[in-house]
């Protein structure tokens, strides 16, 4: 095992408090049900655990388990063996509501998944095309082509719903 | 590009969200992993501090079970094969079924079934998958402790799945699997570029297969496993399933001799 920073369990309980329905948010959108986003919760915060990075402060710490959480979903949905295929499918966990799902998430929800992080970083945590590129660690252009695409598509199912301000 | 948050979108996402038992069930889970990864850090150095003791020992004895193989062992064609193929698995390791299933059979249980020679897929009740950590795959009962303590150098976990398949008749059978990648970006899952090859894989067996692929005794190796594709050996009662990759023969042989 390397040398990685092993976190004691108030650091690591106030990361969770401070982060967690983030992290819920974006794996939702890429899982599209409560049981898998609670997985890929688990296993962002399993991997915080593990690999212990030492954070520059919240926005990075924040950023981190973005990008974290959307490789998560993203090797999970690549998985061969994955079982559940659509929301109906799913074991009912307690406490485990369904969502409201509301036609803009549903659009969000439909984009490629390649789409959803930079769509979730810039629409609702706002941040420029640059910033999403240091946090994906991804071309600026590729991160600006993503966003226009996203925007396109969304701009189409959505009409006077997506009206950016 | 101008930063934009866009209000729907917001409004959206803010509807999202772990119900209060949800958050308490995922905290649960991930205060016990860093309790645990705590217990195991001071284990580690209990540990580590014997092992410089018994570093000279260890040398020695592997050596000694290295000429043993090679003087006992014969050049064998090996046929390349996947471990739940031959573990009474009747899918590929793509997903795709050949032939016909038994009625009413779920496809995707057919998939992930594994059981012993001489059993059906027809008789198969149910068959689940469920992923395993490092820490976990190698804690499971009877099966964790014959994953290989040794990793050749520049390799590193990937992701391991214990397979569970009811029979009918209530018997219950498993396969533990885990996969090792080369590189760093293999596994870290925190990098965007994954890639869809495994360099290799270990799986384990409480039972005997019904398998094409060549089993060995540890005590009959072939002088080169190198490029064999896939191949059982067999400790004790437990079967040990590698698909070798791109190993070379003295990795191989390194793998192996670290199973317990």
């Amino acid at each position: 095992m390397s040398d990685s920073l092993l976190r004691t369990d108030k650091e690591i309980a106030e990361i969770y408090s401070r982060h967690v329905k983030t992290v819920y948010r974006v794996c939702f959108a890429y899982m599209k049900d409560p049981a898998d986003a609670e997985d890929a919760v688990q296993e962002t915060f399993f991997k915080l655990i593990r690999s212990g990075p030492a954070f520059d402060g919240e926005e990075h710490e924040k950023a981190w388990l973005i990008r974290t959480a959307s490789n998560v979903c993203k090797n999970v949905l690549r998985h061969w063996w994955r079982r559940r295929e659509s929301i109906e499918d799913c074991p009912t966990l307690p406490g485990s509501d369904e969502p409201e799902i509301d036609d803009v998430f549903q659009a969000v929800m439909a984009l490629p998944d390649k789409y959803k992080a930079v769509v979730y970083l810039h629409y609702y945590e706002g941040f420029s095309g640059a910033e999403i590129a240091g946090i994906l660690k991804k071309p600026q252009s590729t991160i600006r082509n993503h966003l226009h695409e996203a925007r396109a598509i969304l701009k189409e199912r959505l009409g006077d719903d997506f009206d950016e301000k | 590009m101008i930063s934009m948050k866009n209000e729907a979108i917001i409004a959206s996402w803010n509807k999202i969200g772990p119900s209060a038992l949800a958050q308490e069930r995922m905290f649960s889970a991930i205060m016990a992993r860093n309790r645990s990864l705590h217990e195991n850090k001071d284990k580690d150095r209990y540990i580590s501090k014997a092992k410089k003791a018994l570093i000279p020992a260890a040398a020695c004895f592997a050596l000694l079970i290295a000429v043993t193989a090679i003087l006992g062992s014969g050049r064998l064609d090996l046929r390349r094969g996947t471990g739940l193929r031959d573990a009474g698995h009747e899918g590929d390791i793509d997903g795709t079924l050949p032939g016909d299933l038994p009625e009413g059979m779920d496809p995707i249980v057919a998939s992930l079934a594994v059981f012993p020679e001489g059993e059906s897929l027809a008789d198969v009740s149910d068959a689940v998958l469920i992923g395993l950590s490092e820490e976990e795959a190698y804690r499971v009962e009877q099966l964790g402790r014959r994953l290989p303590s040794v990793i050749p150098d520049g390799y590193r976990f990937r992701h391991a799945g214990l397979y569970k398949t009811t029979m009918k008749n209530g018997a219950v059978y498993y396969l533990l699997s885990a996969s090792y990648s080369f590189g760093d970006t293999a596994f870290d899952d925190s990098q965007e570029d994954v890639p869809d090859t495994l360099d290799f894989s270990v799986s384990v067996l409480s039972f005997k297969p019904e398998t094409k692929a060549e089993t060995y005794s540890f005590d009959e190796l072939p002088d080169d496993l190198s490029g064999k594709g896939f191949l059982y050996v067999v400790y004790g009662d437990t079967y040990v399933g590698v698909d070798v990759g791109d190993l070379t023969h003295e990795e191989i042989m390194s793998v192996l001799n670290s199973v317990n």
